[in-house]
């Protein structure tokens, strides 16, 4: 055993609203500068839908993530001779119109205007060109289902839907969509690192977060087609990749990172998990049908006199057991297992977990007039959103970890209903609860920690203990903290 | 008339005159009864063309272009404007006078000579050639400090970044002018825009003979694959190969998309 540790996040996506002030946060503190308008490092899409970039999920355009061949795994993008052939040529890059070209207004058009009968307006003019453009695409272009017929419908996670059922789901009864917002997942076997010619992106091994050194980086942009959730992206004026750093000059101050701080939904919660390294490359190289068992697997139960043990003998801190063990993301994935990660299939064992959306259930026309079906707490098969769908994007087409999840959700639900409404009947109770497998004390721990939890119990951040890493702290007083005075820029 | 006219020229013109500007000023363009060589061979010029229009044109052949049929014909004909010359009207004259007599076969004109000669069948010589290269480049300055070739012509293909663009490009120059007429030129440099550079500075014989030998084999040399050329054909092929081994690199999913496709 190889206990390491790993900060990780758990998003609740039936809480999210769709508000975007996580990204207008991130994007206020991280990336308002020029060459990186438009990266927006957390983003929210809605689903379905293309996303951002544009069919980002689509791995036989961009070749990100991880490919299994006769039990080798090898990044989808190239191995180390196409590498280097392909060093000055990275052919799988989306293009700046997949994410959109950045934007700003001529405000002086307004200004200057001379007295006329209409209002003047200001023409928006290209960010990277300066001339004018006619906007045609935004990060969040399709949010709430609009352009449905151009982007909802070539979702790629509808693939394995029958074209009946397609049509099914874009009736005006039966339409669906959730938000899905994202952040990179600072996965624990990540390809962008893997594919990095210059190995200029790491992961750190005090906490996992995955980095890109800007002194380091060349520009080769391989991670960014490398990484298959599109979450590197190339900065046009420094030459450099940046990615989401998922705020550690906060995270190590024990503070929540910004997007999850500012988040309305409350829906973000981080904490740690420890994970046994050793079981990495056989956890990657299971079948598809095992990933999401195999990356579960992994991790560690923080409650385990082993897994302490280990943690002891390499000199960790005790106090981050404690941490471990309180952490919302380990009781959500590992306890409750009603969180999944996104996009298993990728195999870059991602350590953002995703709690599936709630979806209303669907409904039946009678008489000209719409019922809801029979049960409102209905069963996982009557959500609008079919579950073929859900599972193309968390359970690597695994239905029936997605029904699952859905039951233990259900009887939460059921099991507060029980209680506080009182219309519901014992037996009725028992039989949810016997199939989500869950009791009683469970249920309501996972009430709290969905609904009404404090921000102490959302973000459980373990000391970073940076200061114990320097042998004498006197030297370096007055110096930490600035890391490399050298602005980031092309040097070659 | 022309008759009549032809008579009173005789009288104010000199033959002799005529003669001595005709080698210094048109003999490297014209000959009379020795053949084209850059402009028309003269021979019975007199007789076909009118007297005035023969003054007029002389002396100042830039009105003409665009605006005189025969003219335009000519610079059809030899793809060449005549320069103006800056002559005298008794120089203009005596000229006509000198074509005149010549052309009656009066006087002895000097012996037929070949006027093009083959570039290949002069003998290749490195030494003079690349004399030839460095007087026309500048790279040995003229005795008497006249201006290098370069500074106002070029050579196509032979020189990377080009000459001068103020003359014309002399590539053509052996095949237009011939050895002799090559020579005569850059002796008594017949061309207005030269005079006043040259009229001190005359090129020395052995001068005019190195850069005459360097034009003469610009046709054969050039034929000769230039390195540099060929590098940047290379170097512009192995560009077009990973343009062609990606041709497939991503343009961009969402427009195509809009358009219905995938
Ligand atoms: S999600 Fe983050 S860590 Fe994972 S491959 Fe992409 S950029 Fe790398
Ligand atoms: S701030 Fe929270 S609720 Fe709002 S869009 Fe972002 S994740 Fe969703």
């Amino acid at each position: 055993m190889d206990v390491r540790i790993q900060i990780s996040m758990v998003f609740h996506l039936d809480k999210c609203i769709g508000c975007h002030t996580c990204s207008i946060s991130c994007k206020n503190v991280w990336t308002d500068r020029k060459g990186a308008e438009y990266m927006w490092w957390n983003n929210v899409e809605t689903k379905p839908g293309t996303g951002y970039p544009t069919l980002w999920e689509d791995q036989e355009k961009y070749k990100g993530g991880w490919e299994k061949k006769d039990s080798v795994l090898k990044p989808k993008l190239q191995g180390k001779l196409k590498g280097l052939l392909n060093i000055f040529y990275n052919p799988f890059l989306p293009t700046i119109d997949d994410y959109y070209e950045p934007w700003t207004y001529r405000y002086s058009d307004l200004f200057d205007s001379p007295p006329m009968d209409d209002q003047p307006s200001a023409r928006p003019i290209s960010l990277i060109t300066g001339k004018t453009i006619d906007v045609e695409s935004g990060p969040n272009w399709d949010d709430d289902l609009s352009g449905t017929p151009f982007y909802a419908k070539n979702d790629p996670n509808l693939k394995n839907l029958t074209e009946e059922e397609k049509n099914i789901i874009f009736e005006m009864e039966n339409i669906f969509h959730f938000y899905l917002p994202r952040i990179c997942n600072h996965c624990l076997n990540p390809t962008c690192v893997a594919v990095c010619p210059s190995g200029a992106i790491y992961k750190r091994g005090e906490d996992g977060i995955v980095l890109v050194s800007q002194d380091k980086c060349r520009g080769w942009r391989m991670c960014v087609s490398g990484c298959p959730y599109k979450k590197v992206y190339y900065n046009y004026e420094t030459g450099k990749s940046e990615k989401c750093i998922l705020c550690y000059p906060r995270v190590e101050t024990g503070q929540a990172p910004m997007c999850f701080h500012s988040c309305v939904g409350r829906i973000r919660y981080m904490g740690v998990l420890l994970y046994d390294a050793e079981k990495i490359e056989s956890a990657i190289k299971s079948e598809d049908k095992d990933i999401v068992k195999s990356q579960l697997d992994l991790i560690l139960d923080p409650f385990d006199n082993k897994v302490i043990e280990n943690l002891k003998k390499k000199g960790i801190k005790e106090e981050i057991i404690e941490y471990a063990q309180n952490s919302p993301v380990y009781k959500f994935v590992k306890k409750f297992k009603i969180a999944l990660p996104l996009h298993p299939e990728f195999r870059t064992l991602p350590m953002l977990f995703y709690v599936p959306p709630l979806l209303p259930v669907k409904a039946k026309k009678e008489n000209c007039k719409l019922r809801l079906l029979e049960s409102f707490f209905s069963e996982p098969e009557n959500f609008r959103a079919p579950i073929k769908y859900l599972a193309s994007l968390f359970s690597a087409g695994d239905e029936n970890l997605i029904k699952d999840v859905y039951k233990r959700l259900i009887a939460v639900r059921i099991f507060k209903r029980w209680k506080e409404v009182g219309d519901l009947k014992d037996e009725e109770k028992d039989k949810y609860l016997k199939e989500a497998g869950l009791d009683e004390k469970e249920l309501e721990e996972i009430f709290e920690l969905t609904s009404i939890a404090s921000i102490e119990k959302r973000f459980v951040i373990p000391p970073s203990g940076r200061e114990e890493m320097i042998d004498d702290v006197y030297k370096f007083k007055g110096e930490t903290g600035f890391g490399y005075k050298r602005k980031p820029e092309r040097r070659w | 008339m022309q008759i009549l006219i032809l008579a009173v020229l005789i009288t104010i013109g000199s033959f002799e005159k005529g003669k001595e500007i005709f080698v210094k000023k048109c003999s490297a363009c014209h000959t009379i009864g020795e053949g084209k060589r850059v402009g028309p061979d003269l021979m019975g010029i007199t007789e076909i063309r009118n007297i005035e229009w023969l003054k007029k044109f002389i002396n100042k052949p830039s009105d003409f272009f665009g605006k005189d049929k025969i003219a335009d014909s000519l610079l059809k004909e030899y793809a060449i404007k005549m320069p103006d010359q800056n002559l005298e009207e008794e120089e203009i004259l005596s000229i006509i006078e000198y074509l005149n007599t010549a052309s009656k076969g009066e006087m002895k004109v000097e012996e037929k000579k070949e006027v093009k000669i083959s570039p290949e069948e002069i003998p290749f010589d490195k030494e003079k050639y690349e004399r030839g290269e460095m007087l026309f480049k500048g790279e040995i300055i003229f005795k008497n400090k006249g201006l290098p070739c370069i500074s106002c012509h070029s050579i196509k293909n032979l020189f990377t970044f080009g000459g001068g663009k103020l003359g014309p490009d002399l590539s053509l120059s052996f095949k237009n002018y011939g050895e002799e007429g090559l020579k005569l030129a850059l002796k008594d440099i017949p061309f207005p825009t030269m005079v006043p550079v040259y009229k001190n500075k005359p090129l020395l014989e052995e001068e005019i003979d190195a850069i005459t030998y360097f034009l003469s084999k610009l046709e054969t040399k050039n034929k000769e694959k230039n390195p540099f050329t060929f590098a940047i054909i290379l170097a512009f092929l192995i560009f077009l190969i990973p343009l062609f081994i990606f041709r497939n690199r991503s343009k961009g999913v969402r427009k195509n998309l809009l358009k219905g496709g995938k």
